[in-house]
């Protein structure tokens, strides 16, 4: 399919993308093919350069492999089980008790957008080190903070006025590393220097992204504090609070259809063995970044017989991917947890993309069995909660978004 | 079944990793920190990073990039986001102190 980006999305994308043909792949194969394969690099299509530029999603060869690793060092071996028993289910835990005692009308209520979206701040910041927000209250000031970088980063796929949506996320940006990131880091600096004097010993180290940065593991974030700050509000602000956020509201949402269909089932909602299929399902059909862009280094083909030419700009939609009906059947556009899937395939399909810039967040989202992550861990707690929709109040979308679907509020009941 | 030498069992530590390629195959070869030899192939079936260079975690072995963990008896998927297991050999010491690797032809 060939067709004009500028047509899918509003006049305010930049007129170097408005001005090129984009073939756009929707087809799995391809869209798996593009992620894995070494002839295509990663590209900033959205004119994001302010905050995605140089990060690890941005970068190839040897130096996104140098920096992947130590990355995810952070969850890996006893830090992934550290992750869990110490921080998510702590937060989750925290986060839905708070939601429980704020009683209106003799009920407990909230907004599952929000209620999700602190908790996810509050692993964010554990993950990058910041101090204090540990919660609800600074997670909320943290979010607040935040909003105007997130409404930057996707304003590519929204209305508005680009230009001014783009420079309030550079300014609130810049704040967040005078406020969070600078302090934070001075911090971690000060027990890098007591480790080495042998005042304090290294296991005391916290497992974050600050003490990477501070112990210099990295030269391309020690050395440079801009793309320190443009990995943690990239790979952690944004894809750790925002997008994994959206997905868990999406997640709930078609949990909560399923039960009205299915309400023998409501009691398996706090069984991860049931629940992760669900999870599965709904990722595959929600998948909150819709576009990837890859640019072709080589003349090439792809599975389809497509022929790529050298330089030539790709757009993967992962959205129709995720509902090929010759790889996910012919019900594809349904929610059906039971689905068989063929082998290699993900029940998920792309929605986390796949390759070497599979999305570093996976291994919390899905833990290492997809049942310990954060999103079967949040549906458990807040089903054991008696989470249902509130029935005075519908959830609305948010009608800004030209390509993505998200929702702008979801209030709901707790009936424990 | 052939058995090929990947290099002197003593000069192999315990609780390291190392590569090493027999039959024109890239391996990983795990001595666990009690001193039990296994090895697989040297590849992620996620994507293909080198799983020596990762971390051995009793008898298991995690992926450098994405984290996938695999059982090195067995190859078997015992962490996401790697679904397909990696191919595992038998390994035995030889009287002569050679570490030994049997590989179907």
């Amino acid at each position: 399919m060939v067709e004009q980006a500028a047509a899918v999305n509003s006049e305010q994308i930049s007129e170097a993308d408005a001005q090129t043909d984009v073939y756009t792949v929707e087809d799995f194969r391809d869209a798996l093919h593009l992620f894995r394969s070494q002839k295509f690099n990663v590209v900033v299509h959205d004119g994001s350069e302010e905050f995605r530029g140089g990060t690890l999603r941005m970068t190839d060869g040897d130096h996104h492999m140098r920096r992947r690793k130590v990355l995810g060092g952070l969850l890996r071996g006893d830090g992934d089980e550290w992750f869990r028993e110490h921080v998510l289910l702590p937060t989750i835990k925290r986060n839905v008790d708070a939601a429980l005692s704020s009683e209106q009308n003799g009920s407990a209520r909230g907004d599952l957008v929000l209620i999700i979206r602190r908790s996810f701040f509050q692993l964010a910041a554990s993950l990058i080190g910041l101090d204090g927000v540990d919660n609800i209250e600074a997670a909320e000031k943290l979010r607040a903070l935040c909003e105007p970088i997130n409404d930057a980063m996707r304003s590519w796929y929204m209305t508005g006025d680009r230009a001014k949506i783009m420079q309030r996320g550079i300014d609130c940006k810049n704040e967040f590393r005078a406020d969070y990131f600078e302090p934070a880091l001075e911090r971690h600096v000060c027990m890098r220097d007591k480790v080495q004097s042998g005042e304090m010993d290294a296991s005391e180290l916290p497992h974050d992204f600050l003490s990477i940065v501070a112990s210099g593991a990295e030269p391309d974030w020690s050395e440079n504090h801009d793309q320190a700050v443009r990995e943690a509000v990239t790979d952690m602000i944004n894809a750790g609070t925002f997008s994994s956020s959206y997905t868990l509201v999406h997640t709930v949402d078609q949990l909560f259809s399923w039960l009205d269909e299915h309400p023998e089932d409501r009691a398996r909602m706090t069984d991860a063995e049931f629940v992760f299929p669900m999870v599965s399902e709904a990722l595959r059909l929600h998948p909150v970044v819709p576009y990837l862009f890859r640019k072709a280094k080589e003349d090439t083909e792809l599975p389809s017989g497509r022929e790529v030419k050298a330089g030539e700009l790709i757009r993967i939609d992962v959205r129709p991917a995720n509902r090929d009906k010759e790889v996910f059947g012919e019900d594809a556009d349904e929610f059906n947890p039971a689905r068989e899937i063929p082998t290699g395939v993900y029940r998920w399909g792309l929605a986390f993309g796949t390759g070497r810039h599979m999305c570093f967040g996976v291994p919390i989202i899905l833990g290492s069995t997809g049942e310990n992550g954060s999103h079967v861990q949040m549906v458990k707690a807040l089903f054991a909660a008696g989470v249902e929709r509130d029935p005075d109040n519908p959830p609305v979308w948010n009608n800004d978004s030209k390509s993505l679907a998200l929702w702008e509020t979801y209030p709901v009941v707790f009936k424990s | 079944m052939p058995k090929y030498p990947v290099g002197n069992a003593d000069q192999i530590s315990n609780g390291t990793l190392v590569h090493a390629q027999a039959a024109g195959r890239d391996l990983c070869i795990a001595r666990t920190d009690d001193g039990e030899f296994f090895a697989i192939d040297d590849a992620c079936t996620h994507e293909e990073a080198s799983l020596s260079d990762g971390d051995l975690l009793g008898r298991e072995i995690q992926c450098p990039l994405h984290n996938s963990r695999f059982d090195l008896a067995t190859g078997a998927v015992r962490g996401l986001p790697a679904t397909e297991p990696t191919r595992s050999y038998s390994t035995a010491v030889g009287d002569d102190g050679v570490l030994y690797v049997e590989i179907e032809a």
